[in-house]
């Protein structure tokens, strides 16, 4: 949402008809982290040109599409002086020895580096600025002729779209406190300070959750879609899942306000202004599929299947036991009861073994040490005790309009998503999204707008023109935006009506809402 | 299977949708569905003291301990015969046979005079205390037994009640609010909703099997069965075998035994089994223990294959202002109404159902979470092998049991051998929703050559 301007004068500037663009470029070369940013390389100075884009994933799809993210990228062309003083070499020269840089950016070091881009306006002698990524930087093209570089910053989700977790089994965990465990989780800088983390609760309860190796963005997107919401890092660098009910949501903050326009354009503000009903994002048949799950009885859940597992007298050795369901309440693995071990002449040895289990939901690390110092060992029982969660066969949720079929023939969406547990929450999905896109939503697409830096994508602007009759409020669906020195700084708008989407913008909020049919009063979501 | 959902926690400035009112409506449904559950009458038989011998167990059974269900409740009543006896109350490990902590629960020395009757109080009994030992979650052997005079046959020694634990876990059921349409709401007033399902899920209640007994009558007037249920509503579901060896004799069912409301619910000299329900009739306390008995008059073979008490929708007692209300489903985009009586589901009814599920589900009155002891089905003076049965309706997913040469059998023709208890292994357990058509709410038995323990539990 909207970035704050709090404490500065920014929102002035922004439509003042004469400003001073300011922006700022900085990289955490000596792994400072997030939240030291006063510690890192202003690297200002070299900046030749910036530009980017902030954009929902299938933002074909109206910017609450759920389950999906938004990135946000930047390319930063610079200078590439030669370095002065004791330094001769280019300054963002990764082959070159001599440069000042050299051990920070060298054998591709460059790559992963945290970098913030911002840009703003100058405020008298101020310089006032809003972030515009924050992230890390993916990817390097040096310019040996025009003596450049160029450098591409993505928002922080680039560092963990490979991350992997394997975790226990959660049970009634609310969307929020699991998305707080994946965010966690994260391998390159984990996010459990709040200060980075800004989470609606959900919309419905999760019953069981796990990881099994799983890839752990594309879980936080599957948590999302479960939610009817979406999951992206901001602007500023911090983790937002957002259910589906945000957008009908007010906040106390009114730059977080999606409730509250941002913005007002009007003909002196773009270029050109495209209206268009993108079919594109029509959908008159969703299917969810769902599967309840429940967990069963103590039982044996992993016996050893190899022949034999040999452990040296004195030594030990870890062993995987993949289980065939997630589990939990795993039994004490005894030596003599579980694990047995003989040595090789059939004299039985559990007694000299102590095992230790790490449990994950659907798996278990065995240390298995052999504490007989004369005889190898050779396990011949390995069987692990706990309840799997079992599931039911899957169940379909099926709704369609069909006038809106009639109308665009049939455009099915299917959903298929391992945290959706019951029929109550498949129907929620399922009506929630034939809703949305059993018509086509209206779409303009501004050109040449005058940048208004704090803007994030989900938010709610105004746009007024006569000539065509518009005068609605819309969600901001992407952002383009460019500048360099001398030249304006501009972007380009993919807008979507916001009345398209949601019919009503009196949803009962709990602490708000008045219950009954008078002043006050709303309506039940999802 | 019939399911409860826990609602997560609701928030101030949080959107409330179709799904988060609908899973408090269905759990609302769920828990009144189970308050209104069949209930089976405890099986408190005693066995009859015999000459020539100098002590005598008069009941023996397991119970389920569970680390948040550690008070118990009993009451036995004793009268010496010949001479005096000393009465024994005693919790033993899952082997039967070792006694857990220091000396008894209960021990009495009681004459020859009047029956003297020994229980638990009006707080129950801390086991943990009483025995000096810390009660880990599991099953244990309850035994009520005595030392007596050798010729002594007449003394007696029986509960007069099914001895059980409670709840002494660390949640509480909240006061549900008043909801007024105009005023501006509140996330206490969902959370109380929701903190309440929780608490009623804790309290699920456990499900024992009803234990049958079988004789074959000798004598004018022979208990076949003897046992307690709490009073409440107004029928008594029977499964009962007879067969005459001789004409005239007869089989009686008989409620509130020796009470001032005594009723015969069934008396009948037609052999064959008899699977109906009768209706108590009379002025009973609702919440009291009511003794029911089952006999054979002039001897005679009966079998009590089951005897399930429950309430009648309508049925409530009629002391209780809040009667149940079924709400409709949420519709997206309704308003939400707190208090306006034409709304089929307004909120209100949230909370007069929660006060309606608590009573019936939870109170001390009813029977909410009480983990009962359950003996074992006998049968006397049978020839041949059978031994009388376990009987339970399928509730939950999860059978706990103690048998040897157990049978589970359902259905037509559907059977599954149970697992024998050991010497380390003193239960199994049992995934019910493995069995295919044991359905939800199925009634099934469980034979074998012995029958210690059954019963299902969430």
């Amino acid at each position: 949402m909207a970035q704050s301007t709090t404490g500065t004068s920014l929102v002035t500037n922004t439509a003042a008809s004469t400003r001073k663009i300011a922006y700022r470029v900085r990289f955490d070369y000596a792994d400072a982290g997030f939240g030291n940013e006063s510690s890192w390389t202003d690297e200002s100075a070299y900046v030749k040109s910036i530009e980017g884009s902030l954009q929902a994933t299938d933002w074909r799809k109206p910017i609450a599409a759920v389950g999906k993210s938004v990135t946000d990228d930047c390319v930063v062309t610079m200078r590439n002086p030669e370095c002065t003083g004791s330094y001769s070499g280019l300054r963002f020269s990764a082959t070159n020895a001599d440069g000042s840089l050299y051990s920070y950016i060298r054998d591709g070091r460059f790559l992963g580096i945290r970098a913030i881009a911002e840009i703003g306006f100058y405020d008298g002698a101020t310089a006032e600025y809003t972030r515009q990524v924050t992230g890390y930087v993916t990817d390097v093209t040096e310019s040996y002729k025009q003596k450049s570089v160029r450098v591409t910053i993505k928002d922080r989700s680039s560092a963990c779209l490979q991350s992997r977790h394997t975790s226990g089994v959660y049970q009634n965990y609310s969307a929020s406190q699991y998305a707080g465990i994946l965010a966690a989780a994260l391998d390159r800088d984990p996010i459990s300070s709040s200060t980075y983390q800004r989470f609606d609760p959900g919309l419905t309860p999760l019953k069981y959750t796990w990881l099994d190796d799983d890839l752990l963005w594309q879980e936080m997107g599957l948590l999302a879609e479960s939610q009817l919401g979406r999951v992206y890092f901001d602007k500023d660098g911090a983790l937002v899942f957002e259910d589906g009910a945000h957008f009908v949501r007010s906040q106390s903050t009114s730059g977080d306000d999606p409730t509250e326009s941002q913005y007002t354009f009007t003909v002196a503000d773009f270029a050109a202004l495209n209206p268009q009903f993108d079919k594109q994002s029509v959908y008159n048949h969703i299917m969810v599929e769902y599967q309840p799950r429940y967990l069963a009885q103590s039982q044996v859940v992993y016996a050893l299947s190899e022949d034999q597992l040999v452990i040296p007298p004195s030594t030990s050795k870890t062993f995987t036991c993949e289980l065939r369901y997630p589990c939990q309440d795993m039994s004490t693995l005894v030596a003599g009861t579980g694990l047995l071990a003989t040595t090789a002449g059939g004299v039985d040895i559990s007694s000299s073994f102590t095992p230790t289990v790490t449990e994950y939901a659907q798996k278990c690390d065995v240390v298995i040490a052999n504490g007989n110092t004369q005889f190898t060992a050779y396990v011949t029982k390995l069987e692990l005790v706990g309840r799997p969660l079992l599931s039911d066969q899957p169940s379909k949720y099926e709704v369609e309009d069909e006038t809106s079929i009639a109308r665009h023939g049939r455009r099915t969406w299917p959903v298929n998503n391992p945290y959706v547990f019951s029929h109550r929450q498949a129907q929620q999905i399922g009506d929630f999204l034939l809703q949305r896109f059993k018509e086509p939503v209206l779409r303009v697409a501004l050109k040449g707008v005058r940048g208004v830096p704090y803007l994030e994508a989900g938010d709610r602007v105004t746009l007024v023109d006569a000539l065509t009759g518009i005068n609605y409020d819309w969600f901001v669906g992407r952002i383009t935006w460019k500048w360099n020195p001398g030249d304006n700084y501009l972007m380009d708008l993919d807008l979507m009506r916001c009345s398209d989407l949601f019919t009503y913008t009196n949803y009962f909020v709990i602490g708000t809402s008045r219950y009954g049919n008078s002043t006050g009063k709303g309506r039940v979501f999802w | 299977m019939p399911s409860y959902t826990q609602p997560q926690t609701f928030e101030t400035g949080q959107v409330v949708g179709r799904a988060q009112l609908d899973i408090l409506r269905d759990n609302d449904e769920f828990w009144h569905g189970m308050a209104y559950r069949w209930q089976p009458v405890l099986n408190t038989m005693s066995s009859d003291p015999l000459a020539g011998q100098t002590t005598l167990t008069a009941w023996s059974g397991y119970i389920w301990i569970a680390s948040d269900a550690q008070r118990f409740w009993y009451e036995y009543t004793a009268q010496g015969g010949s001479a005096s006896i000393t009465t024994y109350l005693t919790l033993y490990q899952g082997d039967g046979t070792t006694a857990v902590g220091s000396g008894n629960i209960k021990q009495a020395a009681v004459g020859t005079g009047a029956a003297v009757t020994y229980n638990a109080g009006t707080t129950g009994v801390d086991l943990a205390s009483t025995l000096g030992t810390t009660i880990s979650a599991g099953l244990y052997c309850l035994k009520l037994r005595c030392a007596k005079d050798t010729n002594d046959d007449t003394m007696t020694l029986r509960f007069t009640y099914p001895p059980h634990m409670s709840y002494t876990g660390s949640l509480t059921y909240t006061s549900p609010p008043t909801v007024t349409d105009g005023n501006v709401s509140s996330a206490g007033h969902f959370n109380a909703w929701r903190n309440n399902d929780v608490y009623f899920a804790t309290n699920s209640p456990r499900q024992p099997a009803f234990a049958g007994n079988d004789v074959d009558a000798k004598v004018a007037t022979t208990t076949i069965f003897d046992g307690y249920r709490l009073h409440f509503g107004s029928r008594l579901y029977y499964s009962v075998a007879f067969k005459q060896n001789i004409a005239g004799e007869k089989l009686k069912i008989i409620y509130d035994y020796g009470g001032t409301g005594e009723q015969t619910l069934l008396e009948t000299g037609t052999t064959g089994t008899h699977t109906s329900y009768a209706t108590i009739t009379g002025t009973h306390t609702w919440g009291t223990w009511k003794r029911v008995i089952v006999q054979l008059l002039n001897g005679g073979d009966g079998t009590v294959n089951y005897l399930y008490a429950h309430p009648q929708i309508g049925d409530e007692d009629s002391t209780d202002p809040k009667t149940y209300t079924i709400m409709e489903e949420f519709s997206v985009d309704q308003y939400l109404f707190g208090s306006s009586t034409g709304s089929s589901n307004r909120l209100q009814l949230f909370s007069d159902n929660d006060r309606h599920i608590f009573k019936y589900l939870c109170t001390s009155a009813y029977v909410g979470r009480r983990d009962f002891a359950t003996r074992s089905p006998s049968y006397t003076n049978l020839a041949g092998t059978d031994s009388g049965e376990f009987r339970l309706v399928r509730r939950y997913d999860t059978l706990y049991y103690r048998t040897a040469g157990g049978i589970l059998e359902w259905g037509d023709d559907q059977s599954q051998s149970l697992t024998d208890y050991t010497t380390t292994d003193h239960y199994q357990t049992l995934d019910l929703a493995g069995l295919t058509g044991l359905h939800y709410g199925t009634v099934y038995k469980i034979t074998g050559s012995e029958l210690l323990y059954a019963a299902e539990m969430p």
